[in-house]
Formats: C-alpha cells, sequence, structure tokens
C-alpha cells in the first residue's frame, strides 16, 4: 500500500513546490488534490495548467493518488436548484479530466447532501441519476467515482448496507466508494464497512476518531491516527480481508499551532506502522 | 483401489452437471435436532450446500453396515456421503460419538462446528468428553471473545484449505495443546493410532479450528461457528467452504 496526503495540509502561506518538497521529505508517496481548495487547482485552472501541476508533483518525486474536490458542500449532484447541479456535474467532469491530465484513476466526491430542506428521498433519486449520467464520462476516461462516505456529515447512506445498495442501484463498475475509516464514528465500524464493500473501494481515507465526543459548535470530533477510538488491528486485517491493496491517503487536520509541518511527519510514521501491522 | 477413488472415478464417468450433482449429493449436514444451538448455522451451510442431504442426527444409524446413504430422490438411487457437516453443536451423547467416529473411520470427511460457546454446561461436558474420547481432541471452555470490551481483531486466520479471515462469532471453544488418548475409541476396536492435531485456524494467539486424520478420514473442528458467516454472504467463509468440500468430495 502507498501513503499519500491531501494537498490542503500544506500550510496556507506555502507554496505548492514547498509543500511538495514537504510531502515527499517526511515519506509520502503521492499527494491527493483538491479542485477548488488551493490557488493552484482551481475551476478555472486550464489544462496546460493542470499539466504543469502535475510535472511538479513528479519533480517532487510524488505521484497524484486521486483528486478530490472541496466543492460538492456548496454545489452538490443532489441539490434542488438544476443550475447548482449543473455547476456540480460540471465540477466532477473537470476532476475526471484533470485524473486523466493528472495520470491517476480515481476521483472523490461527496455524493448527495440530505438537509433539513432537501429531504432524502429526493437526494437518492438524483444522486443516483447524477451518477449514471457521470459515469458515462468516467468509463471511457478510465477514471474510478469514488463516493465519499461522510456520513453523519451528508446524513446520507449512513449504513454500509444502505452505501452497498445505493452502489448496486447506480449499477456501474466505475462508481464505487471512497471510504473513510474516520467518518463513520458512533454510526458504525469502519472494519465492518471495509468488509462489506471490498472490491468496490476506490481509495481509503485514514484519520481517526473521538466517538464519543459528538459535534459541539465546529469543534472537531477526529484527531490523529492511533489517538482515537478506531480499532486500527481490525481495520488493517479488514483491508487484507478484502484485499485492498491501494493508496491509504491521510486526512488530516492541520490543528498543529506551532511547527504544522510535524503533523506530516506524524501521520507519516503512524501509517507506516498500520501498513507493517505493528501494534 | 480405496472406496473414496472409487466414486470419485464413477462420478468423473458422467457428463459435467451430472458429477456435479453427484458431488453435491455426497454431501451431508446432520441436523441435531434440538441439541443444534445454533440453528443460524445449519441454515448458513444449507444455503452454501444446496446440494447436499440433511440428515437428522438419528437417521445416522447402523454403523456397522456403514448405510449412511443419502437418496437422490430426482434420479432414484442411493448415494454414499463422504463429507459430512455437524453445525452448532450442542450436546452430544456418546452413540452419536461413536457414529460419528465410524463415519470418519471409514474415509468420511467430517467438519464438526461447536456451538457449545452458547450451550449450557452440560452439554459443553458432554462435547468435550465425546470428543476427547473418539478424536483425541481437548477442547476448552468457551470462551467469549468481546467479554472484556477490549477492541480485538475480530477475524479467525485460517491456513487450510485457504487462507482467509472469517469474522469470529464472539464465542469460541479454543482446543488445548493437551491431546487425550482417543480412550473410546480404543475400548470400541478403532485400532489406528490418532496422528497429532494440525492446527487450521486461530484467533488471538488462541487455537480455535484444526484438523485431524483419523483412521482413513479427515475430522475438521471448528471452534468459531462459521454458518453465520456464510449466511450473511461472507465470500471467505464460502471460499473455504468450497475448498474444504472439493478436497473431501474428490479425495
Amino acid at each position: 500500500m502507498k501513503k499519500s496526503i491531501g494537498d490542503n495540509i500544506i500550510p496556507k502561506d506555502w507554496t505548492l513546490e514547498r509543500g511538495l518538497e514537504l510531502i515527499k521529505r517526511s515519506g509520502y508517496d503521492g499527494v491527493e488534490l483538491w479542485l477548488g481548495d488551493r490557488p493552484w487547482f482551481q475551476m478555472n485552472t486550464s489544462d496546460t495548467q493542470v499539466r504543469e501541476l502535475r510535472r511538479k508533483v513528479e519533480d517532487a518525486g510524488l505521484a497524484v493518488s486521486d483528486v478530490a474536490n472541496s466543492l460538492d458542500w456548496d454545489e452538490n449532484i443532489s441539490a434542488r436548484d438544476p443550475r447548482i447541479r449543473e455547476r456540480a456535474m460540471r465540477h466532477v467532469e473537470r476532476q475526471i479530466e484533470s485524473a486523466q491530465l493528472l495520470g491517476t484513476d480515481a476521483i472523490l466526491l461527496v455524493a448527495g447532501l440530505v438537509t433539513e430542506e432537501i429531504p432524502y428521498n429526493e437526494v437518492y433519486g438524483r444522486s443516483i441519476e447524477a451518477l449514471r449520467t457521470l459515469a458515462e464520462k468516467a468509463g471511457p476516461a478510465r477514471v474510478k467515482i469514488g463516493c465519499e462516505n461522510c456520513n453523519s456529515e451528508h446524513r446520507f447512506l449512513i449504513s454500509p448496507r444502505e452505501f452497498w445498495q445505493f452502489l448496486n442501484e447506480v449499477n456501474n463498475p466505475w462508481v464505487g466508494i471512497h471510504l473513510d475509516v474516520g467518518n463513520i464514528h458512533d454510526t458504525g465500524f469502519p472494519e465492518q464497512w471495509i468488509e462489506m464493500h471490498g472490491r468496490r473501494i476506490t481509495r481509503v481515507h485514514l484519520k481517526d476518531v473521538l466517538r464519543h465526543r459528538g459535534r459541539s459548535g465546529d469543534q472537531s470530533v477526529y484527531t490523529n491516527i492511533f489517538l482515537g477510538d478506531n480499532n486500527w488491528p481490525a481495520i488493517r486485517a479488514a483491508l487484507d480481508k478484502a484485499g485492498y491493496d491501494g493508496w491509504l491517503i491521510a486526512e488530516m487536520e492541520a490543528r498543529y499551532r506551532y511547527a504544522p509541518d510535524q503533523q506530516l511527519w506524524d501521520t507519516a510514521t503512524a501509517i507506516d506502522r498500520f501498513t507493517a501491522a505493528k501494534f | 483401489m480405496t472406496r473414496r477413488i472409487f466414486l470419485g472415478a464413477a462420478a468423473c464417468a458422467g457428463s459435467a452437471p451430472a458429477r456435479m450433482r453427484e458431488l453435491e449429493l455426497r454431501c451431508a449436514l446432520v441436523d441435531l435436532g434440538s441439541d443444534c444451538v445454533l440453528r443460524e448455522s445449519l441454515e448458513g451451510f444449507a444455503g452454501a450446500m444446496p446440494g447436499a442431504i440433511k440428515i437428522p442426527a438419528e437417521q445416522l444409524t447402523d454403523w456397522q453396515e456403514c448405510q449412511f446413504y443419502a437418496v437422490d430422490r430426482e434420479l432414484g438411487h442411493r448415494q454414499e456421503c463422504l463429507f459430512y457437516v455437524v453445525p452448532g453443536a450442542g450436546a452430544i451423547n456418546d452413540d452419536l460419538g461413536l457414529r460419528l467416529a465410524r463415519l470418519v473411520d471409514r474415509e468420511g470427511w467430517l467438519v464438526f462446528e461447536s456451538g457449545a460457546g452458547f450451550a449450557d454446561e452440560t452439554a459443553f461436558r458432554t462435547q468435550r468428553e465425546m470428543l476427547a474420547s473418539y478424536f483425541g481432541l481437548a477442547i476448552e471452555r468457551p470462551l467469549d471473545l468481546w467479554e472484556s470490551g477490549a477492541s480485538i481483531v475480530p477475524y479467525v486466520d485460517y491456513a487450510w484449505p485457504a487462507a482467509v479471515k472469517i469474522r469470529d462469532f464472539s464465542r469460541v471453544v479454543p482446543v488445548g495443546s493437551g491431546a487425550r488418548p482417543a480412550e473410546a475409541r480404543i475400548k470400541q476396536g478403532f485400532m489406528t493410532p490418532v496422528p497429532p492435531l494440525e492446527g487450521i485456524g486461530s484467533i488471538a494467539e488462541r487455537l480455535v479450528a484444526v484438523r485431524r486424520r483419523v483412521g482413513r478420514g479427515v475430522l475438521v473442528y471448528l471452534g468459531s461457528p462459521i454458518g453465520p458467516a456464510l449466511g450473511a454472504g461472507d465470500r471467505d467463509a464460502h471460499r473455504w467452504l468450497n475448498s474444504l468440500s472439493a478436497l473431501a468430495t474428490r479425495g
């Protein structure tokens, strides 16, 4: 398994080059690029600039593990407003195009966002319809669409079986699950999700979670790997059982007040230990 | 030519579907009735082995004639079984133990799945005695893997007949290291010595699945039920069972 971390961990006042150098030096094999998050990768970034981005990643000795986006929370494929849905479709299509240009075969999206205003059943139907359409573009591009399990954050597809049924209904081999083992917290157990979804897992996000904290305002429930309540030996064994040998992508919060680069070093060490199953 | 090779050759002589049918027919699920303490395990095996014959334990009779046959109602002939599964076993009396031992002694492969973790103390004791007497197997008290509240790695790691991970079923009945002499076997006139145990599955550093060649057959003991995992559609559990039944029915 190879390890990666999102470019959104790079301190905001750093350049991309400096960030990539740190990512490489702290032991990662790749970087997850977030469309819409940092100035170097926006919707108006041209194909030429995306190719340049790839060159910088490769010059740093890294590969692009996948293309995520930070736009789904504002413009989701399940929105009621057709104009917002259209924008959402466009940014996901741009992810697919960029993935090809960046030499990777997976993207991440938040498939569906249930709110007090937009009910579950509407979101379900629209998301399936949108994913079937997007899969028509993803298949020929040979890019897998990984729907991230955001569980209680998107209030959608909360259980593994529900997610499984959802993917069955999308019914396209190019649409799978980008499994985040930290997002499940008190709604279940990541090792069970891994078992159930097996080969449908496109990528894995790693972070730990404080199950019993719950959300209080903007207080996070997430923490560094091995500091929370996830059963890491069980998760490791479940990945073996599922035959997953792909990218492990750290999705950490930048909580280090001083020496923010320390987060990358600590996380890389933790992932190495996780991969080696030394607990 | 052994009976197993003869039967295998006879089956091979038919067409492919007929051979499959015959191989399936060589599998039997032994229903212990009220002594099957995990009915869902029985159902799990039944779902995974659709061609297997379900035999009530009391019909495993007349061991001296060794007539453990399944009747194929479609083809109208009797088929000798080679592969037996006893799912979710609770209490096992001495008489049934003897009949199971005879099956194994005559080239049968027996999967004995203990459900003693879900049975009462008496049932556990009868099972322990039977396994010790006829198979020289020393099982230990049931262990609740989750009792301490600590997170564990919830998989039994199997090394044979396929390397797979299958979810534990909470209460396991481990196998101890000290194998006792199979006293009742000696008493009943089984002459062959009992060879050493081979561990095939473990969890939390405890041996919970073993195999042992007994007479001309093989005993496979499962201390962590896999029938429920079969019923839940666990692919590894199905792979494990398919590998085993292929070995058992083809010799």
